[in-house]
């Protein structure tokens, strides 16, 4: 008898564990630019990986170095002109990712604290519809640099 | 038909032959020399003079850059995304020419001087640099600037965003050269640092 209900609350907590495994979101590369002394908005780059079976989508993003964040993307029209437009949330496809990269998708980080320095680490806080909050430490890169 | 006429024919078939082929070769050579830059040919002639305001508080004009390549961008400080890319490009295009960088001055143009006074492009475009020049003026003197160089730009309020406004802008790169006149352009998808330091490289 014991064994039976041992085994049935093995097989409800891998049953748990297989439903929760649906949206996975990973992810790679966070970082951020580093800012000039006295400019209080910067940008956060990453790569947004969904290894599960399942979309799901990034519907906030915050921070607790910046009064607020939001979701951007920069375009840049065939005469050169580069346009930002502020984006309510963004999809990632089942077993699929998303790049946010310099001169396309990026968290905007709007009135920063202080000034950000190179080597310095900051969490970003991004929640997903199906996979919930998703803690990012993401390391502040100065002029030039690129993520390794 | 004597020998004297045959003799003409031919040389002028010779001649013709001659000609096509010096027509050939010298649009093949034209093709190779325009393809030989990685910025986009941009063959408008003179820079317009301007004058405006350095991040120190001088009054800086065109024409006192003669003698070197002028890298040229109009951009803004609040700027979060392609403004410091663009910078950040600079800078390596500047570090990876070395001696040759004595010769080269980047000047960033601010199209937002409603907020970009002297000081803060003080902070900003020497964080970049500090052989970086940051130029701005009364909104009067950059709509003239942005005018003569075919540069746009429009002040955008996006909707229920913190960020207060932000600049719709021309995000091409200009290069004039060592006398003064217009050469190439680099729009967002030539930002390859090593190939503007090398048509740099050819046009000093």
């Amino acid at each position: 008898m014991m064994i039976k209900i041992l085994a049935a609350i093995v097989l409800s907590l891998g049953f748990i564990n297989f439903s929760y495994a649906q949206a996975q979101i990973e992810i790679t590369e966070g970082w951020v630019r580093g800012t000039p002394p006295g400019t209080t908005i910067t940008a956060m780059y990453m790569n947004v990986e969904n290894t599960g079976d399942q979309d799901d989508t990034l519907k906030s993003v915050s921070s607790d170095i910046s009064k607020s964040a939001e979701i951007h993307q920069t375009s840049v029209d065939d005469k050169g002109v580069a346009k930002m437009e502020m984006l309510e949330s963004v999809l990632v496809p089942a077993e699929g990712s998303v790049n946010f990269k310099p001169g396309g998708m990026h968290i905007m980080l709007i009135d920063l604290e202080e000034s950000l320095k190179s080597g310095d680490k900051v969490e970003i806080k991004l929640v997903f519809e199906k996979a919930g909050q998703v803690k990012v430490q993401a390391e502040v890169l100065g002029v030039g640099d690129k993520p390794e | 038909m004597n020998r004297k006429k045959i003799y003409y024919a031919l040389v002028t078939v010779l001649v013709l032959i001659a000609i096509g082929w010096g027509i050939i070769l010298f649009v093949l050579f034209m093709e190779k020399s325009r393809a030989d830059f990685y910025g986009n040919l941009y063959d408008k002639g003179r820079a317009p003079e301007f004058s405006l305001t350095d991040h120190n508080g001088n009054r800086v004009k065109m024409s006192d850059f003669k003698g070197k390549a002028v890298l040229l961008f109009f951009g803004y400080t609040k700027c979060p995304d392609i403004c410091p890319v663009t910078m950040g490009t600079l800078k390596t295009v500047t570090d990876s020419l070395g001696e040759d960088s004595a010769n080269v001055q980047v000047l960033f143009i601010t199209i937002d001087p409603e907020r970009d006074n002297q000081e803060k492009l003080k902070s900003y475009v020497p964080y970049f640099s500090e052989s970086f020049i940051g130029l701005t003026g009364t909104p009067e003197e950059i709509d003239k600037v942005a005018d003569d160089y075919n540069a746009f730009y429009m002040k955008e309020e996006v909707v229920e965003s913190e960020s207060g406004y932000l600049m719709g802008h021309t995000s091409s790169v200009y290069l004039v050269n060592p006398k003064g006149k217009f050469v190439l352009r680099y729009p967002q998808n030539r930002m390859d640092p090593l190939r503007i330091a090398e048509d740099i490289r050819n046009i000093l």
